[in-house]
């Protein structure tokens, strides 16, 4: 993406005649490019935050920013709701400031080009249209003070959206499906379009997905390839190439070609399941049609039938222009320890200095004195230790400035700069030595030798791991493995869960007015509603169904699969105090059931209370895992906060005494120092992002304002299928540990140990 | 149970420990395995602030149990130290000198690299490889114990695999415990400290496991 920029400003800069060089800096650049770059600074130079706070990182560091002039940053809209967002404000803050440079404690003036006169430096900011544009700029400005000015392209483009349907409807799947049924139907498509984008939404998926639009269509074979986030970067390059001269006909792709410079012969886009968001969709499809006046088009195929509803939805919309926020996130304590460190190993800092442009940016303005004390606290002291007898050395004070003076630390530190902690991967070879691309670790050690497994399109027998490396041969085998990548799973976003509700409001009143991707689920609506009932807008519609399983309770709130997950827990939860009932629940993006072995004792006069959002917090509390969630969120944090040691590159073996996993740390801190920031942080996130608690709260108070409908179907509906088929089923976890602990127990008809010492003698 | 469990070997009674150690009765000795001692020490010399206070406790937490059963003899198989010296094994030393009476023998372990000296300023009898008292055999690995097989050894207790046992529920629930796990011929130890990861094992039909949840003993093999 770096060169594309590049490609694309010295084009630009070539045309106006201008000798401005061009020059990138991020994890692939050189170590003889970075030497050049620090003896003559390119004019443009473009930079990723890791490798700008890497900059931070080095000594005599403002002299490398005394001439500059311009901060712009490219797809704002992606960085603002994650932690590299919060690097760039971060980063900002220092940059603009630091012509102050710090010897000795003592400020002195660096002369640049603009003498000591103070210097203004421009902030920019790139951005895709979100909800929020207005806070997404005062993040950005929040370190310069200024209000700023926002400019918008003035360009309306047509995007045609056009559903791919089923020939009949009631027979194509409801659940449990990944569209390939359907496969047959892209081939016109493709070989129409000069070229084409197929976006899948998981990895293992699109694996699938290559394979299935080879086996419909051979000759495709060769003007096809695959594109994800686990494919060797070369191929990945080489494939982008290709795009852009339009040797490809069709790429598969994930998220991994959402962001970067378009490629021009793209005609056409295929979205495959849902987008889960309308800015995702208008961004996939504005992938396509990039002459000045071409139409971008954008096909939806379903995976099941009930997601051609996503298609009106996303119409109607696109046609508001009702796109998602990007949240900012707030007070990430663990990149804040990232920064401290990373400038204390290059110059050194004075915290009043920092703590002042720290409280400037917007992800940090709510950040107490005490707050920052206790972080100082914790890179210098280590936190409450034993005195005399203690050996922790991190950052030290001179005259004033904190400074990390072990080389050894330093180092380490630098390998560890970033936010984006993966999952441990390995890379896949052939024995031959070909490489193919990257793949979990804890996909691979789930394998035997003779395992046929699928990455990059290709079946693969496993071999051995030797050196953090999975041989692998070519396998003739039909049958393979997919590997299922961790992530990758967003829930549907809050706008597009208003428009689903408003897309049924439409269907219940009246179909014939409808789209035409309504009028297609006409069988399935009138299904529905002979069973049951079409939810209006104003209603919540609740179905109890008893089959052999048990006694099922699904409810439709349309907020995405976290917020149903939530509310599943917190649900049973209530339930189970009006009496003692065990559940095991089950999710998808639409609604969430509960299911007992007794009859569930929801109606009319209780229902109300069981969705009140009084007390949320504390229900939430009570009724949700929330530690084992802490604990998964804890592993980044502790990784970015540097608590954990992955290890130098071919040093592995010399630093196997500070080898601990996160999930030790987490243990450990919680019984020893629970009110340590990073433990703290941990389990904020987990209810800003893991259960939206906002978004939760919303949705209560608008159940509370609308009709609960309760229906008893005689057998399973339309609506309750898919997430009866689709979704994973986790037992309701709300006792306490110990009693958790002993049902598995009598599960796994162990005795009991009864004996004490009293008895014994 | 929050009180300690017996274990009857050889007509030899084994006192289990919810503190992750063993007293043998007819010796008087308490027995422990990977104490990892200046662990935490070693990581914060490094920059990484783990809290000092679980070395602390662990400490603590021996001293309790030392009382507890008026022990004369401590029997470490191995990894009684982490890694090189560091302030936290100056504590140690000091404290050492409050039980000067106890005896201390330590099986090394892989962990155990301090210089000889070092343990005999700490008054720790050294042994390299085991240590062999009425029949029983104590030894840091599994691994030498079936290099070095010899008949008249009625049981041996090992450490080094810091033993956890998953207990697995309806559902995708599933728990982890450090446990004690008793083999036909030979027990693990669970890690005595609390600083430390675990490996699952998988016990055969019958041979027992007690898992160790927060201070309780639970059979679960």
């Amino acid at each position: 993406m770096a060169k594309d920029i590049g490609r694309a400003m010295e084009e630009v800069i070539d045309e106006l005649g201008m000798q401005w060089k061009v020059a990138i800096r991020n994890g692939d650049t050189s170590t003889a490019d970075r030497t050049k770059q620090k003896a003559q600074m390119p004019e443009v130079l473009i930079i990723t935050p890791e490798s700008l706070h890497l900059l931070l990182a080095q000594k005599n560091y403002p002299s490398i920013f005394s001439s500059l002039k311009i901060i712009a940053v490219d797809e704002w809209h992606e960085l603002l709701g994650s932690k590299r967002g919060v690097q760039v404000e971060l980063a900002i803050s220092r940059v603009v400031n630091c012509e102050w440079s710090m010897v000795n404690g003592e400020k002195e003036v660096v002369s640049g080009e603009w003498g000591v006169e103070k210097r203004q430096v421009l902030v920019w900011g790139i951005s895709a249209t979100i909800g929020n544009l207005e806070e997404a700029k005062e993040v950005l400005l929040s370190s310069i003070k200024q209000k700023g000015i926002t400019i918008t392209a003035d360009i309306n483009k047509k995007i045609k959206v056009e559903s791919i349907f089923p020939d009949e409807i009631e027979k194509y799947p409801w659940a449990g499906h990944l569209g390939i049924k359907l496969a047959h139907k892209l081939i016109p498509i493709i070989q129409q379009s000069k070229t084409t984008l197929i976006f899948i939404n998981t990895r293992g998926m699109s694996e699938l997905w290559y394979q299935a639009l080879l086996n419909v269509c051979p000759e495709l074979a060769g003007s096809i390839a695959l594109h994800h986030g686990s494919i060797d970067r070369e191929l990945r390059t080489w494939i982008e190439d290709n795009l852009h001269t339009g040797n490809l006909k069709a790429v598969v792709c994930t998220a991994s070609l959402d962001l970067g410079v378009d490629f021009r012969p793209v005609e056409s886009v295929i979205q495959v399941g849902s987008p889960k968001g309308v800015a995702r969709f208008l961004q996939r499809a504005g992938r396509s049609g990039h002459s000045p006046d071409a139409v971008s088009k954008i096909y939806f195929l379903p995976t099941h039938s009930l997601e051609l509803m996503e298609a009106a939805a996303l119409k109607a919309a696109m046609q508001e222009k009702l796109i998602e926020s990007r949240h900012p996130m707030l007070l990430c304590y663990d990149v804040l320890l990232q920064y401290l460190n990373t400038l204390a190993i290059s110059d050194g800092f004075i915290p009043e200095v920092i703590y002042k442009e720290v409280k400037a940016t917007f992800c940090y303005k709510e950040l107490t004195k005490e707050e920052w004390n206790k972080l100082l606290f914790f890179i210098t002291k280590g936190g409450e230790a034993l005195g005399q007898y203690d050996d922790f050395k991190k950052v030290e004070i001179e005259d004033g400035v904190y400074k990390i003076l072990s080389r050894k630390v330093a180092m380490r530190h630098r390998l560890h700069i970033g936010t984006i902690v993966s999952d441990s991967m390995l890379k896949v070879k052939f024995i031959s030595g070909a490489y193919i691309g990257v793949i979990e670790e804890y996909f691979i050690s789930r394998l035997e030798p003779g395992d046929v497994f699928t990455l990059a399109g290709k079946n693969l027998e496993f071999v051995l791991i030797k050196d953090m490396t999975a041989l692998v041969k070519k396998s003739a085998a039909k049958k393979s493995k997919v590997p299922s990548w961790n992530g990758g799973r967003m829930p549907l976003s809050a706008n597009l869960g208003k428009k689903l509700r408003e897309t049924l409001n439409q269907a219940a009143v009246s179909v014939v007015s409808g789209s035409k991707e309504l009028k297609a689920l006409l069988p399935i609506f009138d299904l529905q509603k002979t069973l049951s009932q079409l939810p209006k807008e104003n209603e919540l519609l609740i179905e109890q169904i008893e089959t052999k399983d048990g006694f099922h309770l699904f409810v439709y709130p349309f907020e995405g699969r976290l917020v149903h997950e939530a509310m599943a827990a917190i649900l049973a939860y209530r339930i189970s105090r009006i009496t003692p009932i065990s559940f095991s629940f089950a999710m998808n993006d639409y609604g969430f059931e509960l299911l007992s072995d007794q009859p569930i004792p929801v109606d009319d006069r209780n229902v109300y209370e069981l969705f009140s959002p009084s007390d949320l917090l504390n229900d939430i509390q009570r009724s949700v895992n929330s530690t084992e969630m802490a604990k998964r969120k804890f592993r980044d944090v502790a990784v970015i906060g540097g608590l954990v040691f992955q290890g130098m590159p071919g040093e592995k073996k010399k630093a196997r005494h500070l080898q601990s996993s996160a999930s030790l740390l987490f243990n450990v801190f919680s019984e020893y120092d629970a009110n340590n920031l990073l433990l703290r942080q941990a389990y904020q996130e987990v209810l800003d992002q893991q259960m939206e608690e906002v978004r939760l709260r919303d949705m209560l108070e608008r159940i509370q304002q609308s009709t609960i409908v309760i229906t008893f179907p005689q057998q399973l509906t339309p609506f309750c299928f898919p997430i009866k088929v689709d979704s994973m089923r986790e037992d309701l976890s709300s006792e306490k540990l110990e009693d958790r602990v002993k049902k598995m127990q009598q599960q796994l008809q162990a005795e009991l140990f009864t004996l004490n010492l009293n008895t014994a003698e | 149970m929050k009180n300690p469990v017996p274990h009857i070997i050889a007509n030899n009674t084994f006192w289990i420990s919810p503190e992750r150690c063993l007293f043998w009765e007819e010796q008087n000795s308490l027995i422990v395995a990977d104490m990892h001692l200046g662990k935490t020490g070693h990581f914060r010399k490094s920059g990484i602030a783990v809290p000092q206070s679980v070395f602390k406790a662990d400490l603590q937490r021996l001293m309790a149990q030392l009382y507890l059963f008026k022990v004369e003899r401590l029997i470490i198989v191995g990894d009684f130290t982490h890694s090189t010296v560091n302030k936290e094994l100056e504590l140690f030393l000091k404290w050492r000198n409050d039980f000067s009476l106890l005896h201390i023998d330590l099986v090394k372990g892989n962990h155990d690299i301090l210089a000889d000296s070092w343990y005999h300023e700490a008054n720790i009898k050294l042994h390299e490889w085991e240590l062999l008292i009425d029949g029983f055999c104590f030894r840091h690995e599994d691994k030498r114990y079936k290099k070095n097989e010899s008949a008249d050894i009625k049981y041996t207790f090992t450490g080094h695999v810091h033993p956890s046992i998953t207990l697995k529920g309806k559902g995708r629930q599933s728990l982890k415990f450090p446990c004690f796990y008793f083999a036909k011929e030979h027990c693990i130890l669970p890690a005595f400290s609390r600083f430390t990861g675990t490996f699952k094992v998988q016990p055969e039909k019958g041979e027992p496991v007690f898992a160790i949840s927060g201070d309780e003993l639970m059979q679960v093999n």
